[in-house]
């Protein structure tokens, strides 16, 4: 599903690479954590993949497609397949819960009869029903990443990137997204998450990949924080 | 689609009404502009209009009498055509006078019916060799007393004034109103950077979740196309009012009877108010483009 042949990133003006020479390949359905330290290139990682950021060197695929090779009009055809979740939420203040969601139909052109039967299912689905007229400042910071993770995976993307979507949340708080995040896996969909939570990925015990200094240093199957 | 069209028109007008004053600023400015602009072409229509006869250097008409005979035509023509001191000359015969002066009062259509080609001499236009005011009335009072000559009248300094004036004044109104028209872009540009500021937050969700890029483009550039088009409208209704209260004053005031003939015609106002109408539509568009293509990065 995604795979990088020795890739790498640099940023104008920074000294070090923030991506050296990453090779990895993903397959459809798998749930990969990114560990590491702050700045070990976790973010990067994730930007590439949407093509937020385009590589200094190598290539990128995704279901089979070279993504450096897209014109900058198909890139958002790309992005409808890739869900996206974050640390702070990225939710639309003065739009409700529902419409927030209904958003990411809205815009990428969804007739109004798909939107209005997707998004309370999907808010069924993270479990917010009661909360659909809600604004975001109303809800606790656990339901906001419930909305967020509504809203990325309304569309039913082929893969969801999460970049430490529990870093705002309490430990409780966190079992319950970590726990739809593996629902949502248990679709088929390839889920990969940057992470700074030790406890999390000891528990899930899925496949881990560590960055240090821009560099993949492990790449390890059921695997542990460190 | 049906939702895609709702959804455009519904952000345009939240991003109209949401900042109304720069909105209200961005719609005046480019309707002065216009305004300025489309009177300055009115101005020199009606003024063309008023002078059509001594356009091109013509210094004197030689009026023949409508019952003068083939021979007396003959002669003023021989004398005009060999005279060393005429550069050129036009005749203007009793049909092609007829068909100039249903063009100058296309509106009034009662004068109209009540004039025929017979009412109407035939005449020759003539450029003389040397513009010089004593020369060229020595030269046309020759043809004055000639056989079926009916008159010989000469462009009056005045009339050079008012074409000169006129032509400055609406030169200068064109000068001003191209430079609005650029502040106006800039004003609309202005506005665009400020809605695409506003909406960061939106614009990168919409990003995330794979808008396209003409979608998130789209109802910011139908805003400054709304500018353009408002602004225009406006303008136009400034042009009518010009028309109505400013040249066709003059032409009926009696005390400036040399503007008498000053007049812009219906055909004439529709043509330029067409002409604002495109120009603010370019200004509101190249303005947004502008704004989306150096600001937007989607």
């Amino acid at each position: 599903m995604i795979k990088l042949e020795n890739v790498s990133k640099s940023y104008k003006g920074a000294d070090a690479a923030a991506l050296q020479n990453a090779n990895i390949d993903i397959g459809k359905g798998e749930f990969v954590f990114l560990v590491g330290p702050s700045g070990s290139g976790k973010s990067t990682f994730i930007r590439l993949l949407n093509k937020e950021e385009s590589p200094s060197d190598g290539r990128i695929f995704v279901a089979g497609k070279d993504i450096g090779q897209l014109s900058s009009w198909k890139v958002p055809y790309l992005r409808r397949n890739i869900g996206c979740i974050f640390q702070d939420f990225k939710l639309l203040e003065k739009k409700t819960v529902a419409e927030n969601v209904a958003f990411a139909l809205e815009v990428i052109g969804r007739p109004r009869s798909v939107i209005s039967k997707q998004v309370p299912a999907i808010l069924e689905l993270v479990g917010l029903s009661d909360k659909l007229s809600s604004f975001p400042g109303e809800l606790s910071g656990g339901e906001q990443q419930r909305v967020s993770i509504a809203r990325a995976f309304v569309n039913r993307p082929l893969i969801l990137l999460a970049d430490e979507p529990t870093g705002n949340l309490d430990p409780t708080t966190s079992v319950g997204i970590m726990r739809l995040l593996d629902r949502i896996n248990r679709t088929g969909t390839t889920v990969v998450m940057a992470t700074h939570d030790r406890g999390i990925v000891d528990t899930m015990r899925r496949r881990v990949v560590e960055l240090d200094k821009g560099s993949i240093v492990r790449d390890q199957a059921q695997g542990v924080y460190e | 689609m049906a939702l895609k069209v709702s959804y455009m028109l519904r952000e345009t007008g939240t991003n109209l009404v949401r900042r109304i004053s720069l909105t209200i600023a961005a719609i005046l400015t480019i309707s002065i502009s216009l305004a300025l602009f489309g009177s300055a072409l009115l101005a020199r229509d009606g003024v063309a209009n008023a002078t059509a006869r001594w356009e091109g250097g013509i210094e004197f008409v030689v009026w023949m009498n409508p019952e003068a005979d083939a021979d007396q035509d003959a002669a003023i023509r021989r004398s005009i055509d060999e005279s060393p001191a005429v550069r050129d000359f036009t005749y203007v015969s009793q049909d092609e006078a007829l068909a100039e002066f249903q063009d100058m009062f296309v509106d009034s259509p009662d004068l109209l019916d009540a004039v025929e080609a017979t009412d109407l001499p035939p005449s020759y236009r003539v450029v003389p060799v040397d513009p010089d005011a004593d020369v060229v009335v020595e030269l046309g009072s020759q043809f004055l007393n000639q056989p079926g000559v009916r008159d010989v009248v000469f462009a009056s300094e005045a009339i050079k004034d008012i074409q000169t004036q006129a032509d400055r004044i609406s030169q200068g109104l064109l000068y001003v109103g191209i430079v609005l028209l650029f502040a106006a872009a800039l004003l609309i540009l202005n506005t665009i950077v400020v809605a695409i500021g506003a909406r960061r937050q939106e614009i990168e969700v919409m990003k995330l979740v794979g808008a396209s890029n003409w979608f998130i483009r789209l109802p910011f550039m139908l805003e400054g196309l709304v500018h353009g088009i408002v602004g225009a409208g406006l303008a136009v209704g400034g042009m009518v009012i010009v028309r109505k209260y400013v040249i066709d004053g003059f032409s009926e005031s009696q005390s400036l009877a040399l503007l008498e003939g000053l007049r812009v015609t219906d055909a004439e106002l529709f043509n330029r108010s067409l002409w604002v109408l495109a120009i603010g539509v370019a200004v509101g568009i190249l303005g947004s483009l502008f704004a989306v293509s150096t600001k937007l990065d989607v």
